[in-house]
């Protein structure tokens, strides 16, 4: 792929590093001389132009790679949404990524027609919630922002331990995939009973996932 | 109500001549320091970052017959120009923008734009054309 990235110092750096050893084809507009001067001397097939990434002359430079994909990757919001304008209007660069920082603008980035928006914030505040807060219930993964699938923990307090599967009233769109039980994998079917120490993953609906919860933990 | 972003010379100048003719001023700029050239006016300042739908709430930009956006920051006014059309459905949008790429893009998506450096540069080029065409430009004209 081609890949115009436009900005972002330092993280523009490692991003190259990383998509240059996948075989990726790159231009690179960035702010500070010092950083441009180590992208040229690892790897001297990058376009580099050393400058403002919003400026468009320069971006259009950095394009001689006819970019399949741009990367808005500056510290300012505004400054990714101009990349991103420019990209998509004067360009013609089918996709567009944009790191944003103020989660809050992720929707204005999505009606510009930015494909993919990159928030460190959300990224830090669902790792936050998933993985440093110890819960009960773990959001693993989100699928098309309406599916998730997550992980519960039955304790010996949980409503549902001793009780078979099909006995149990669950909210729709919502089935128990598998369960991890004395360190090893065991695909449930409506007979098994329920134990305290399962580790249930879940299939749900985002919108049932607290229900879910509630009827597997009681609370 | 008119609400203007960005305290720099043109909004504080702008502010100005619409509050001597009796208009409300609402006027938004991160820095306290730049409502100075406003003291002693009747104009509603208020401090805040401008991209934020929560600042520009408070500021009253759902109250403003229009929004003027003319801080010296263009990747800021443009995405302030969005979030006036798109999130609070304002009509009535003046937006700064001096990069004539990014000037095109706006215009052609219905947007007033101004262009200070752009327009005075032509007025200069007026100006020294009608120099070099003999004797002085003529000062009342101007150019554009």
């Amino acid at each position: 792929m081609q890949i115009l990235i436009a900005g972002g110092g330092k993280v523009g750096l490692h991003l190259i590093r990383t998509l240059r050893q996948r075989g990726h084809v790159i231009g690179l507009v960035e702010r500070d001389p010092r950083v441009c001067k180590q992208i040229v001397a690892e790897f001297n097939e990058i376009v580099v132009r050393v400058g403002d990434a919003t400026n468009p002359a320069l971006l259009a430079e950095a394009n001689r790679i006819q970019a399949d994909v741009v990367i808005a990757a500056c510290g300012r919001d505004q400054d990714n949404y101009a990349i991103c304008k420019m990209a998509r209007k004067l360009f013609d660069i089918p996709k567009c990524v944009a790191r944003v920082n103020d989660p809050r603008n992720e929707t204005l980035f999505k009606l510009a027609g930015v494909d993919h928006t990159i928030s460190v914030t959300t990224m830090v505040t669902n790792a936050i919630e998933t993985q440093i807060i110890p819960a009960e219930l773990t959001n693993l993964f989100t699928w098309h922002e309406r599916m998730a699938m997550v992980e519960i923990e039955l304790s010996e307090h949980s409503p549902v331990v001793g009780t078979r599967i099909r006995k149990l009233d669950f909210p729709p769109g919502s089935i128990l995939a598998a369960i991890w039980r004395n360190n090893g994998p065991l695909i449930p079917d409506g007979e098994t009973e329920l134990r305290a120490g399962d580790e249930i993953f879940a299939v749900t609906m985002k919108a049932q996932q607290d229900e879910l919860r509630r009827m597997l933990l009681g609370h | 109500m008119i609400l203007i972003i960005g305290c720099g010379r043109l909004g504080a100048s702008f502010a100005q001549r619409r509050v001597a003719r009796g208009d409300k001023v609402t006027i938004l700029d991160f820095d306290a320091q730049n409502f100075q050239a406003l003291r002693d006016l009747p104009v509603r300042t208020m401090v805040g970052m401008e991209i934020d739908t929560e600042v520009l709430s408070r500021a009253g930009i759902g109250q403003a017959t229009c929004v003027i956006i003319v801080s010296r920051d263009e990747n800021t006014n443009i995405m302030i120009a969005d979030l006036a059309r798109q999130h609070f459905h304002i009509d009535q949008i003046i937006v700064r923008i001096d990069n004539p790429e990014l000037r095109a893009i706006y215009e052609a998506d219905g947007f007033e734009v101004i262009s200070p450096i752009l327009e005075a540069t032509l007025s200069l080029e007026a100006k020294l054309e009608a120099m070099k065409g003999g004797g002085r430009a003529d000062p009342d004209r101007g150019g554009r």
